[in-house]
């Protein structure tokens, strides 16, 4: 094969992983929130309301694209755009497999893979900005700056927390962070201290920091107070309508995607389970079952997030900005700490 | 020097930065000056530098201009407030005076026959973070921790200036 041919492949499969389960998780959404609360849920499209993703879609697209009078209209269209493209730019360094033949599982592989994903990451809060800003809506405007300040106060907090992990494993390669948890049983998992009992305390410190912060980059509850609608109507994309609010829906769950999968990847020891796969072992088969192993490990953390939505209420603002730079802030510099002092005595 | 993606992409950071100054709606001046800095991050990962890229896209566009975004936004100014357009003789003084700054900083590059020789030969690790995190804190390991105080110094003076009462 040429080597335009696998980079397509490997591409393709990429986009796979995220478009393909972007949509398919809005009913899975549903259907878990309506099993939590004690209802049915959309079951009507398709077997067990299955194909309701796609009706959804026709909905969105046959919908009329309004722009307000007074929006301003280059801004207003580019909004959804710019919170749709990093997701995806960002994932284009995860590995979602073991190698096949000599090709990793990857669509790039970056020896900075993991600032990439953090770099990437800090640009998605642009469209949110843009976007109610151009609105011209005062709750527009207000949920994008609810939006932004809490994304950019838990960007710090979240960088620290994947410091940890880099740390730990002495790379910023995501190919070799991950390839150092695979088939050593659990205990190399960065989560469980990478290997080392010393680092424990600090891997599932930084694992719960990293968890809880990619709740907030997401806009998720109990941290989704940018568009909480008893106070702002809809927050930044109150003013949206057609598929200009589908590709807003839908960048959130390609972003809830990355984050998992970098969740996974640094700390939860990416395609690799111990028993299941063999790190050198680079059949297709393997391969497949690796991949099989990746997705499983994003769509039971995704499984939390909506089991999280559905259980805890919403945060007021101060606690959230309260818990961002005094508890988590504190916390995670105190956790490097540490783990600079155990590494360098060598423990 | 002739290569056609450096060529795009430094005329697409000078064109930008023109439109970010030349642009009156503060919003869209910041939108341009994000594609500044994006076709930096760019030019950097060309020139072998792909630390300095990530750092620079995380620092400048993830950091620096959502905090600029973020104070014009809050002002939100209406077209009344921008006050006066400037007019042509302002443009042109402006314009004059930056060209020759840009002379100033160009003739002693060209002119200097040690710059228009060919590069020496890059050691295999260079922007590399390892290369990168060895010369930050092993040779110039002093004037780092001398500039980390100087910015601790600087958020103290922050917060001196944003708390009303200090010992509250």
């Amino acid at each position: 094969m040429t080597p335009w041919l696998i980079f397509g492949a490997k591409a393709v499969g990429g986009l796979a992983c995220q478009m393909g389960v972007g949509p398919a998780f809005t009913i899975v959404e549903r259907r878990v929130a309506a099993w939590i609360q004690g209802r049915v849920g959309p079951n009507r499209v398709g077997p067990l309301g299955l194909f309701q993703p796609l009706a959804d879609l026709v909905k969105f697209i046959s919908k009329e694209q309004i722009v307000p009078a007074d929006a301003d209209r280059v801004l207003f269209l580019l909004g959804p755009l710019l919170v749709f493209a990093p997701p995806i730019f960002g994932f284009c360094v995860i590995p979602y497999g073991n190698m096949i033949g000599d090709e990793h599982l990857q669509i790039a592989n970056l020896p900075i893979g993991v600032l990439f994903v953090m770099s990437v990451i800090s640009t998605g809060v642009y469209g949110m900005m843009l976007g109610g800003w151009a609105s011209n809506n005062k709750y527009a405007l207000l949920g994008s700056l609810r939006a932004s300040a809490q994304i950019i106060s838990y960007e710090l907090s979240l960088g620290l927390a994947i410091l940890i992990a880099v740390m730990m494993s002495s790379s910023l390669d995501l190919n070799v962070i991950v390839e150092q948890q695979a088939g050593k049983g659990f205990g190399a998992w960065n989560v469980f201290g990478g290997g080392h009992l010393s680092q424990l305390p600090s891997g599932l410190l930084g694992f719960g920091l990293m968890f809880i912060c990619a709740l907030a980059e997401n806009n998720r509850l109990p941290f989704d107070l940018s568009e909480c609608e008893a106070e702002l109507v809809g927050g930044y994309h109150t003013e949206y309508s057609s598929m200009s609010l589908g590709v807003f829906m839908l960048s959130e769950y390609l972003s809830m995607i990355l984050m998992c999968g970098l969740m996974t990847s640094i700390y939860l020891g990416g395609w690799s389970f111990p028993g299941i796969t063999d790190p050198s072992d680079h059949s297709i088969l393997a391969g497949l079952i690796s991949w099989a192993v990746f997705m499983t490990k994003i769509l039971s953390m995704m499984f939390v997030y909506v089991w999280i939505r559905w259980t805890l209420p919403r945060f007021k603002y101060n606690q959230l900005m309260d818990l961002g730079w005094k508890a988590f802030l504190p916390a995670s510099l105190v956790n490097i700490a540490l783990l600079a002092v155990i590494g360098v005595m060598g423990v | 020097m002739t290569d056609p993606v450096f060529l795009i992409t430094s005329l697409v950071a000078v064109g930008s930065a023109v439109a970010a100054v030349t642009r009156r709606n503060p919003v869209y001046a910041a939108v341009w000056l994000l594609i500044c800095f994006l076709s930096f991050a760019v030019i950097l990962l060309q020139m072998a530098a792909p630390f300095l890229a990530a750092i620079h896209v995380l620092v400048y566009t993830g950091a620096i201009l959502v905090l600029f975004v973020f104070v014009i936004m809050l002002l939100n100014l209406k077209d009344d407030e921008l006050g006066e357009e400037y007019g042509t003789g302002v443009w042109a003084a402006a314009s004059a005076l930056s060209l020759g700054l840009f002379g100033l900083m160009a003739w002693p590059i060209l002119a200097d026959p040690k710059l228009s020789a060919p590069l020496p030969e890059l050691p295999a690790d260079f922007g590399s973070v390892e290369a990168v995190g060895r010369v930050l804190f092993v040779e110039y390991g002093l004037p780092f921790e001398l500039v980390s105080l100087l910015i601790v110094v600087a958020m103290f003076g922050a917060m001196v200036l944003a708390k009303k009462r200090l010992w509250a």
